[in-house]
């Protein structure tokens, strides 16, 4: 079963939430993300921590320094997937990071293990089209996705040649920029948005930069999915103590204003 | 074997190299390629660039013959390639001006770059201000710290200093503060990359940029000696001093090239930033290379007493000219490389960059057991002024 397909079909928006796997620590991993799909998150981008995340921002660098302080490896983001799996067989699961990782370990073995463990896509953030050779073969034989970016930046003759190879869903940047909360959104958005929908008949998830119920709004109606994630790692960091509560609520409040359209 | 043709290939030097960056980032990449090939097609392009080498730069820069080096260790004759004596004081210089002519080329307005010892971020202050673009540099803070002399410097030069305080607070970190600025600013920004590192095509760029350093070298020995020397040494960082000064000579057999890594407190401890000898290959700051990373594939982080060479990469044509067995890649202690500071200092009356003085260090190592007639060829590719406090502090511990 293709549960990213499956999501996209049974609803009309998408609200795709994004957790640094580790942070704040391995074991709240796991219950993070049930709180995530209980108040209404459909898919999961699990973030990988790394040592050098060049295209993110302050808050998911962190994140990431945190879980790694912290103790984190490599089978306790294999774990933490599985054992989300065990209980759940509806959400996606999209594994988020940076390539050395992956290559330390042997693409096709990391590869396998994701299938394996229950993820469905991965999303490598410095791995652009050009270089996914390496990487195809193991994913397309696993049946997993590939999610591919499109940037403010990206030039139409390369959007063509991205969309054509992609599946799942398509990533769209709405910012020139690393991740990380911003006050507005770029008025020429929506009109990427249509650009990239002319070419393709997948579905379009918008995210960097998003965090606000005013932003969301100004957008959602063209786009089929929003991407938040610093937003959330800056909840947890405000109510490190005991954010179980905060987060619910802010979870909660993000889904009614996607899914609102409904 | 022939880098020219691997270059053409995706920007691969065997498999190593590559563009392994930010969609949002693709886009400035192309740009810059297509300027510096279109450039380095133009006649105009290389006068212009020569012009600015000669009569701004000071090019060319001797070749010295180290006499009582050479008499002190009795074997092999050393000369010293003196990059040292470039304005700015240091081989990066050669690199910021041709790169600050392609970013005026481009229409760019300023200049970003990423520093460890600070030469590089004082060499792209200094273009900046000779062809009047605003110019931000990324340094870390431990880096501020051990080479303040530089920070200043690119102060007065009207350069601004943006503290990095993430990660080691080294030249890793800068380089990734600085990749995430370029992402954001990319439409009026250049990014002035200072090592033979990053994605392509970088790392080919600054190659050509710096390989003026071997080819005066080689036309230098020849009017001396009237034949090639029998060994090349230079450091290794990222290495764009070494590409620099192998690049003529690599398809010349004869001659012994070796690149010199820092081994910090040792190889055999976590303490160094020899990433050929003790690395792995991965990806990082958008190529393929060896790195020193953990075993579950984070980066580590380096050490050197020589903030230039404090990089847990290496550019990824050094990754591959060691997997082709054409250059020969060792490794010097913070302990001998200031032993070699102090020795070309005294004994010669040039003080090396802490960088340099770990070819020299390599140079006295393997000198004495060599014969009379050997030629060494040394890139001094810096000067050491920058480093009194990191020597003297260093000294004092002891």
């Amino acid at each position: 079963m293709d549960r990213i397909k499956q999501i996209f079909s049974e609803k009309s928006k998408i609200f795709i939430a994004y957790i640094t796997a580790g942070f704040p620590s391995v074991n709240d991993t796991l219950k993070l993300m049930n709180i995530l799909v209980d108040n209404g998150v459909d898919i999961i981008e699990l973030g990988y921590p790394f040592s050098d995340p060049t295209a993110d921002g302050p808050a998911i660098q962190i994140s990431s320094q945190l879980a790694l302080n912290s103790g984190f490896k490599r089978d306790d983001y294999f774990r933490i997937l599985r054992e989300f799996r065990m209980n759940n067989d509806r959400n996606p699961v999209v594994v988020f990071g940076y390539l050395n990782p992956i290559y330390n370990m042997g693409v096709d073995p990391f590869v396998t293990k994701v299938k394996e463990c229950g993820g469905d896509a991965l999303l490598v953030v410095d791995l652009p089209f050009e270089e996914q050779s390496e990487i195809r073969p193991a994913v397309d034989s696993c049946g997993l996705h590939i999610i591919q970016l499109i940037s403010p930046s990206t030039t139409s003759d390369r959007m063509e040649r991205i969309l054509e190879s992609a599946t799942g869903f398509v990533y769209q940047i709405s910012i020139r920029g690393v991740t990380g909360e911003r006050e507005n959104i770029a008025q020429t958005v929506t009109a990427h948005t249509k650009e990239i929908r002319s070419q393709t008949d997948l579905p379009i998830a918008l995210g960097f930069g998003i965090s606000k119920a005013s932003q969301i709004e100004t957008v959602i109606e063209t786009v089929d999915g929003i991407v938040i994630g610093s937003a959330i790692i800056n909840t947890i960091r405000d109510n490190i103590k005991d954010y179980d509560m905060p987060l619910a609520e802010k979870i909660s409040a993000l889904s009614k204003t996607i899914h609102h359209a409904e | 074997m022939n880098t020219d043709m691997t270059n053409k290939f995706k920007g691969r030097f065997g498999s190593f190299g590559g563009q392994y960056i930010a969609e949002t980032l693709m886009p400035a990449m192309s740009e810059v390629e297509n300027a510096f090939n279109i450039a380095w097609n133009e006649k105009s392009f290389h006068e212009e660039l020569s012009f600015y080498l000669k009569e701004f730069v000071g090019r060319p820069s001797p070749l010295f013959y180290a006499e009582r080096l050479t008499e002190r260790l009795a074997g092999a004759k050393i000369y010293l390639k003196r990059e040292d004596l470039n304005h700015t004081g240091a081989h990066k210089i050669n690199n910021t001006m041709g790169q600050a002519l392609l970013a005026r080329r481009m229409n760019k307005t300023r200049l970003i770059a990423e520093t460890g010892a600070g030469q590089h971020g004082v060499a792209t202050a200094t273009a900046a201000a000779i062809f009047g673009f605003t110019c931000d540099v990324f340094m870390g803070e431990e880096d501020m710290k051990r080479q303040e002399e530089n920070v200043k410097r690119m102060y007065m030069l009207g350069a601004k200093i943006i503290p990095v305080h993430s990660g080691t607070k080294t030249l890793k970190d800068a380089m990734n503060e600085a990749m995430r600025e370029w992402i954001a600013t990319s439409q009026d920004t250049f990014y002035v990359i200072g090592s033979a590192a990053g994605p392509h095509p970088y790392p080919m760029i600054v190659r050509e940029f710096q390989k003026i350093i071997g080819e005066e070298t080689k036309q230098q020995i020849m009017e001396k000696e009237n034949r090639l020397p029998d060994s090349v040494i230079a450091c290794v960082g990222g290495g764009s001093n070494a590409i620099g000064i192998f690049t003529p000579f690599i398809q010349l057999k004869s001659v012994k090239l070796i690149g010199v890594e820092a081994a910090g407190l040792g190889i055999n401890t976590d303490q160094h930033a020899a990433s050929i000898t003790g690395g792995k290959v991965g990806i990082l700051h958008g190529s393929k290379t060896y790195l020193l990373q953990t075993e579950d594939g984070q980066i580590c982080n380096a050490h050197s007493i020589s903030a230039g060479l404090d990089y847990p990469g290496v550019g990824p044509e050094h990754s591959w000219l060691h997997d082709e067995n054409r250059v020969q890649y060792v490794s010097i202690t913070d302990e001998e490389a200031v032993n070699a500071f102090m020795e070309l200092t005294r004994f010669q009356g040039i003080i090396p960059a802490l960088e340099s003085s770990h070819a020299i260090a390599h140079t006295m190592k393997i000198a004495p057991s060599l014969p009379n007639d050997h030629i060494i060829i040394v890139n001094v590719s810096g000067r050491g002024d920058k480093d009194m406090q990191s020597v003297n502090q260093y000294l004092g511990k002891k």
